[in-house]
């Protein structure tokens, strides 16, 4: 009978980690993560949470998630604002992982960690400052960020050099973000991919 | 009888050590984008440009992503293949960071009277079963974010404070519950090389002329006491359980010099007289 017992301690043990753990699994929000990385729900079946990448990276921009990531506890993530991809021309944090959770990316514009937003409510270039660092700063200038020239609305005098996202360009690296001149808010903010559909 | 210096425990320190600075020497070497010759973690590390893998996590990614990666798990058969040579549990006493952590807690419990609930030396297989299934339903490597090993790494290596509830409850719990209870009993990995533990080329092996029973050996096992039984009792040329951590304990501990370990004599003498044994 003991063996009974203990069988059906096992079910209901396994049962009730499975549903706590997928409880968790939904909890879990698109972050962003470093280049080649698969899709969240993949990244997060795929990825060893070795941290061979974190240690790769020259930059340490890669950081080790902690309990606050759910399930993703032990993934690596990007705090653009604080250190961004800075998008290395051989990606040694690709090559490092060692499962393909990170993998595909043969050149920058593989890339494809998320996509930059502006804030215009925010961004002084749309009041009429002249402030060119994220068009300037960023590794894909004049493809992912473009300068806009228009007149300043309502006055025949002053120009507004507005930056302008390429969606289609944009990687996603943070750079931008991180350079900004704007602070709380920042202006230009990168949206992890699939995020983009939360929104 | 001689005053006994402890060999295997100096040994085994000394590959603690070793293996931990090994693990740390990215921090104190020259960074230079992964060029150490040495970087990773016990879940995945790269020696001189060679790929190594923990092999239970690597299959736990596999059944999670349901993907096979050859170069993954290659790196993990590596492993796989040194420890099924020396024996599966020698990761547990000699290179696992939480083992020399809870050695630690076994000193505290020398000195204090705490209580010591003992459970079925096998449910740690079925904790690993239980592991691998879960990881294939949820579809994430579910030791990997929990595990007591990679939250030592991860608090080692990148940040102080990742992750370390659960690795905090097992320190209470070979504390106030269970001596060495983790270990023993409950963690997969273990289990894992539990069951590939009984055809390594190593063993305690016993000279039953010297043995005079008298227990010592079963007081320091680290593994579990009644692993030596069948060898102490004479059905047994050398300790052939799958839980057998080599740690060296028990030959350190032999006033007779009964026990010693080394190479797995070919066979296992069947007694004369001697029952056939019912334990696994």
């Amino acid at each position: 009978m003991a063996g009974w017992q203990a069988l059906l301690k096992t079910l209901v043990g396994g049962v009730a980690a499975y549903e706590l753990l997928r409880l968790m699994q939904k909890g879990s929000k698109p972050t962003l993560r470093p280049p080649g990385a698969r899709d969240e729900d993949e990244f997060l079946a795929l990825c060893s949470r070795c941290g061979k990448c974190n240690q790769a990276c020259p930059y340490d921009s890669i950081q080790m998630a902690s309990v606050d990531f759910g399930l993703g506890l032990g993934t690596p993530y990007i705090t653009a604002r604080d250190n961004p991809c800075w998008l290395c021309e051989d990606f040694p944090c690709v090559n490092a992982c060692p499962t393909e959770a990170l993998s595909g990316i043969k050149v920058r514009s593989d890339v494809k960690m998320g996509v930059a937003v502006i804030n215009k409510d925010a961004c002084i270039a749309y009041k009429g400052l002249r402030c060119e660092v994220c068009y300037r700063e960023c590794p894909l200038i004049d493809e992912a960020i473009t300068l806009q020239y228009s007149l300043r609305p309502g006055d025949n005098i002053h120009a507004l050099f507005a930056p302008v996202i390429n969606p289609e360009k944009c990687v996603g690296c943070g750079i931008c973000e991180h350079k900004c001149v704007v602070s709380d808010p920042v202006a230009i903010k990168v949206t992890p991919r699939g995020a983009g559909e939360l929104l | 009888m001689r005053a006994s210096v402890k060999k295997w425990m100096i040994l085994r320190r000394t590959v603690q050590i070793l293996i931990l600075l090994l693990f740390l020497s990215p921090l104190f070497l020259v960074k230079v984008e992964g060029d150490n010759f040495f970087y990773g973690s016990l879940a995945s590390s790269q020696i001189f440009g060679i790929q190594l893998s923990d092999p239970l996590g690597a299959l736990q990614v596999t059944l999670a992503a349901k993907e096979l990666h050859w170069g993954y798990l290659g790196s993990a058969l590596l492993i796989l293949t040194a420890y099924l040579l020396l024996s599966g549990r020698v990761f547990c006493s000699w290179v696992c960071p939480v083992n020399t952590l809870l050695e630690t807690t076994d000193l505290l419990r020398k000195k204090l009277k705490l209580p010591d609930k003992r459970f079925a030396r096998n449910t740690k297989v079925y904790v690993m079963l239980a592991v691998l299934g879960l990881s294939f339903a949820i579809g994430v490597p579910v030791f990997e974010i929990i595990s007591p090993i990679g939250s030592v790494m991860r608090n080692l290596l990148f940040l102080w404070g990742i992750g370390l509830f659960f690795l905090t409850a097992i320190v209470l719990f070979d504390l106030l519950v269970s001596k060495r209870g983790w270990c023993r009993y409950f963690c997969p990995v273990g289990g894992f090389y539990q069951l590939i533990g009984r055809f390594g080329l190593f063993r305690v092996r016993i000279d039953h002329d010297k043995c005079v029973h008298c227990q010592q050996c079963k007081k320091v096992c680290f593994a579990e006491p009644s692993i030596l039984e069948p060898a102490i009792t004479g059905k047994e040329s050398f300790v052939s359980a799958g839980d057998c951590s080599l740690c060296g304990a028990c030959v350190d501990v032999c006033s007779h010099q009964a026990l010693t370990l080394g190479l797995r004599p070919y066979n296992q003498p069947a007694q004369a007289g001697k029952s056939m044994t019912t334990n696994p």
